[in-house]
């Protein structure tokens, strides 16, 4: 799936300046850089931050496999397992490992040097929302 | 933004709470913070719903000066996890969040945080912030 595409315009995503890696098949990536205005009290990408770019990511995981149907957080738990490096850009990988007609169900992880040396993990489950009457 | 010096030198120290900080205006000794939030925090477009992500920040940001100005802190500390249920869409209006700092251990502190729209009662969102407070 052609990532540019693929995910509607989003005002908090465009204010952060989030970028789509990959998107299809359940799976997305997303990447941030970091900007001084991103940032907590030691440089690195803020935490608040790092929940919007997961929260996000996992979005593009079910938007991927749903076919247009928009979609709402019912809840997200995200495990801050080390900080971040200061003023580096960070990466956040979501699979949609279940869909069904109502829920959706997501893992995600973020890193910033090595996929292998996750700072974050997360886990999240989604309402698909009906089509918006026009 | 009415804040105590603590808390006003925690939301200094990151150019991201410094960015939300210019939509939050705090009352009742920190106990209540309100969230004016601009067209930029919207992560539906259709129905003008709030980016779940943009409101984590905020209860984020509430429960973590909430807790430094419990510890007399001028630093934010550090998140661990945190667990968060959203209850309801939260619309392009004025969001209302009472952070409750419920523990402080040697180590770790925890916040529950809800949040209300409309009605105090209304509550739209409550999460779970584990913070790391041990020096490091």
């Amino acid at each position: 799936m052609d990532p540019e595409h693929a995910m509607p315009a989003i005002p908090w995503s465009e204010e952060l300046g989030l970028e789509t890696l990959s998107l299809g098949d359940g799976l997305c990536s997303m990447r941030l850089s970091c900007r001084p205005d991103l940032t907590d009290g030691g440089g690195a990408i803020a935490a608040g931050v790092v929940a919007s770019l997961i929260d996000h990511a996992c979005g593009g995981a079910i938007m991927s496999r749903s076919q247009g149907l928009s979609i709402s957080t019912l809840n997200l738990k995200i495990d801050h397992v080390r900080a971040p490096i200061a003023t580096c850009a960070v990466t956040a990988w979501a699979h949609c490992y279940k869909l069904s007609e109502t829920m959706a169900f997501v893992r995600a992880e973020a890193w910033d040097r090595e996929p292998a040396d996750i700072f974050a993990a997360a886990q999240g489950v989604f309402a698909m929302n009906r089509p918006v009457a026009r | 933004m009415t804040l105590d010096p603590h808390s006003a030198a925690c939301m200094m120290t990151s150019g991201f709470s410094a960015k939300l900080g210019g939509m939050i205006d705090v009352a009742e000794a920190g106990a209540m913070w309100t969230l004016s939030p601009t067209p930029e925090l919207i992560g539906n477009p259709i129905v003008q719903a709030l980016h779940g992500g943009a409101v984590t920040a905020f209860l984020e940001l509430a429960s973590g000066i909430e807790l430094a100005r419990r510890l007399e802190r001028d630093d934010l500390p550090r998140l661990v996890s945190v667990n968060i249920q959203f209850l309801a869409s939260m619309r392009l209006d004025q969001l209302i969040a009472f952070p409750r700092v419920i523990r402080v251990g040697r180590r770790v502190a925890v916040v529950h945080t809800k949040a209300s729209q409309g009605h105090p009662a209304t509550v739209v969102c409550a999460a779970q912030f584990e913070f790391f407070i041990a020096p490091s």
